[in-house]
């Protein structure tokens, strides 16, 4: 339940904050030739909306794995070694949330105790930034659950950047 | 010392199959707690920084522009029109997927895109009129790199974000290269058709091609957005890409009426899904060539190479095989995030053009799409063509030599990329 909420929030997170970078870009555009006029908070917000749906979508991409990596030595171990190499390879992007999501938590707290509105938009820095802790604890949750099927057993091997997959997608979308 | 710790970390890493993004991450998070000074905190503000990088956000829109082309129609008419132009010649059908990859690279970013967009209808129908296979596969494999070639190209917008060179520049210099590349192996299939006698493809009449020429207008006048907009000094790359995306939504859906509303949440999450990957490889590279630069390596592998005396062209010869190389195991732009800041201060030292060296670098990532064992090109060849990887692997060797032709030619003579962009004098 909690991972099906979750899954359609980072969905709807994605798509939106994509739609609302292009047309903001784009509206921006049209303001400066038609109107002679122009949104200066325009391209801070974008990059604020650039920011949600990357941190959103790094960890989405864990689900649909999406993350590019290099597979072919792995794939020539002999017996359970695969496993214990992908629990172990797990492990270390563990280590890295952690790193990051500490890092990233003492940086909304240097910003919270100094207190500053963001340059363009009356919103306070710190809340805008703290996206990056939540983004790494979700990473980190995302992680965790390939770790629990790992040592469970119900998983033998990380599975790779599925472009067979992909493409059954896109061609599937020619054809229509 | 520190530096070749760095890189043994990272490829232990990446051989351990942990994702390329987090290797670069966490090999450099290493390196900054044990060897320097540095907080913790100070990379997760890199890390956010690379957010607000004015040039990466074009990244989302080049991405989104080129999915509402593949899912609305404009690659099939693209390919109708290939068809018409060139198709009554000797190999006519092979040569019309060549031209039908040129020009959907033009208006998309991506290598594998335009082997998917090309490949799904050229491949068939090639095979349908009695060519072989095994040649078929081979020209829509190679003939897709040009799509990080030819203008618009997400791998020179990371080029240019990384190095901080004009991306408008490297586009302008990626249409002579484009264009002679497309001519080169041009010839290479008429001897072969030639040799080979391959089939002609019926004569359309010039009525008809005109036709076909205006139902494709639309889908080409994007080029004319992204590249007459940029040079125009109407709007920068990055809104001009999201003036793109917006232009290729509206003519898929209300022009050519391919592309239907419920469609666009798909094509929106498909798009950001590849963006964010994308990213999470470029913010840890920025974590990794910031430890590169507080250390400085770069300027110790300069100095070191300088002192050799190795000349200039010595410098691009062992570029291109350290590239080569990393090409044949990971995909495009994380190699150029990887490498690019490690050569480029050394190429800037031996007084190499850094437009000229992004244009290697993409022709190097193209020979990379296409050798294996990791070349995207390839294995999304084997699944548009139904073909085992091995098949497409031995199908398409032969084309490498084509584009190792074309990389000597455009290492050694600058002028191919330099001479459209200082011809107007924007260099």
């Amino acid at each position: 339940m909690f991972n099906k909420v979750l899954s359609s929030l980072e969905e709807i997170v994605m798509a939106s904050a994509l739609a609302f970078m292009t047309l903001l870009t784009f509206t921006n555009v049209v303001l400066r030739y038609l109107f002679g006029t122009s949104m200066i908070w325009q391209l801070q917000a974008t990059t604020y909306a650039f920011a949600w749906l990357v941190v959103f979508g790094i960890s989405y991409c864990v689900r649909e794995n999406s993350h590019m990596s290099v597979d072919i030595l792995i794939k020539k171990l002999p017996g359970d070694y695969p496993r214990k190499a992908a629990a172990l390879a797990i492990g270390i992007c563990i280590t890295y949330c952690a790193f990051m999501l500490f890092g990233s938590y003492e940086r909304v707290e240097v910003l919270w105790r100094m207190g500053n509105l963001a340059r363009d938009i009356p919103v306070p820095q710190w809340l805008l930034v703290s996206i990056m802790p939540i983004g790494f604890l979700l990473l980190g949750y995302r992680f965790l659950e390939v770790a629990i099927q790992l040592i469970k057993g119900d998983l033998q091997s990380l599975k790779g950047h599925d472009i067979e997959k992909e493409n059954e997608l896109l061609d599937s979308r020619l054809k229509k | 010392m520190s530096g070749i710790i760095l890189i043994i970390i990272l490829l232990v890493l990446i051989a351990l199959r942990v994702p390329i993004a987090i290797a670069l991450g966490l090999s450099s998070i290493i390196i900054l707690l044990s060897f320097t000074t540095q907080q913790i905190n100070s990379l997760a503000t890199g890390f956010y920084h690379t957010m607000e990088i004015v040039p990466l956000l074009s990244l989302p829109f080049f991405v989104l522009a080129a999915n509402f082309m593949t899912t609305g129609g404009v690659a099939q008419r693209l390919i109708g029109l290939a068809n018409a132009l060139v198709g009554r010649f000797r190999g006519g059908l092979a040569m019309a997927s060549l031209l039908a990859c040129a020009l959907f690279s033009a208006v998309s970013g991506s290598a594998p895109a335009t082997v998917i967009a090309v490949g799904s209808v050229m491949i068939a129908g090639m095979v349908k009129s009695g060519y072989k296979k095994e040649f078929a596969a081979g020209v829509v494999c190679n003939a897709g790199t040009l799509g990080i070639l030819i203008p618009p190209s997400l791998v020179m917008v990371i080029y240019g974000a990384v190095s901080e060179t004009s991306i408008g520049n490297l586009f302008l210099a990626g249409i002579i290269p484009g264009i002679l590349l497309t001519i080169i192996m041009m010839i290479v299939i008429a001897v072969i058709a030639h040799i080979q006698d391959l089939p002609r493809f019926k004569v359309v009449p010039l009525k008809e091609t005109i036709g076909l020429c205006f139902d494709a207008f639309p889908g080409l006048f994007t080029l004319v957005i992204i590249l007459g907009g940029i040079y125009s000094g109407l709007f920068s790359p990055t809104e001009a890409a999201a003036v793109a995306a917006v232009y290729a939504f509206l003519i898929s859906t209300f022009y050519y009426r391919d592309l239907k509303l419920s469609q666009v949440k798909g094509v929106l999450l498909e798009s950001a899904k590849i963006t964010a990957m994308l990213m999470f490889i470029i913010a840890n590279a920025y974590l990794f060539k910031f430890v590169l630069t507080t250390e400085q390596i770069p300027q110790e592998a300069a100095a070191w190479i300088v002192g050799l005396g190795l000349p200039a062209w010595g410098f691009l010869i062992a570029m291109n095989i350290l590239l080569l190389m990393a090409g044949n195991f990971m995909e495009p732009t994380s190699v150029v995030l990887v490498i690019t800041p490690l050569v480029f201060p050394i190429a800037m030292e031996l007084g190499i053009d850094p437009v000229h060296l992004g244009i290697i670098m993409v022709l190097n990532m193209q020979m990379g799409l296409v050798s294996p064992p990791v070349g995207l090109n390839l294995f999304v060849t084997s699944s548009v063509a139904k073909m085992s990887l091995e098949n497409v692997i031995k199908a398409s060797l032969p084309w490498l030599l084509v584009l190792l032709f074309a990389l000597g030619l455009i290492t050694y003579i600058p002028s191919i990329s330099l001479a459209l962009p200082r011809a107007l004098g924007v260099l």
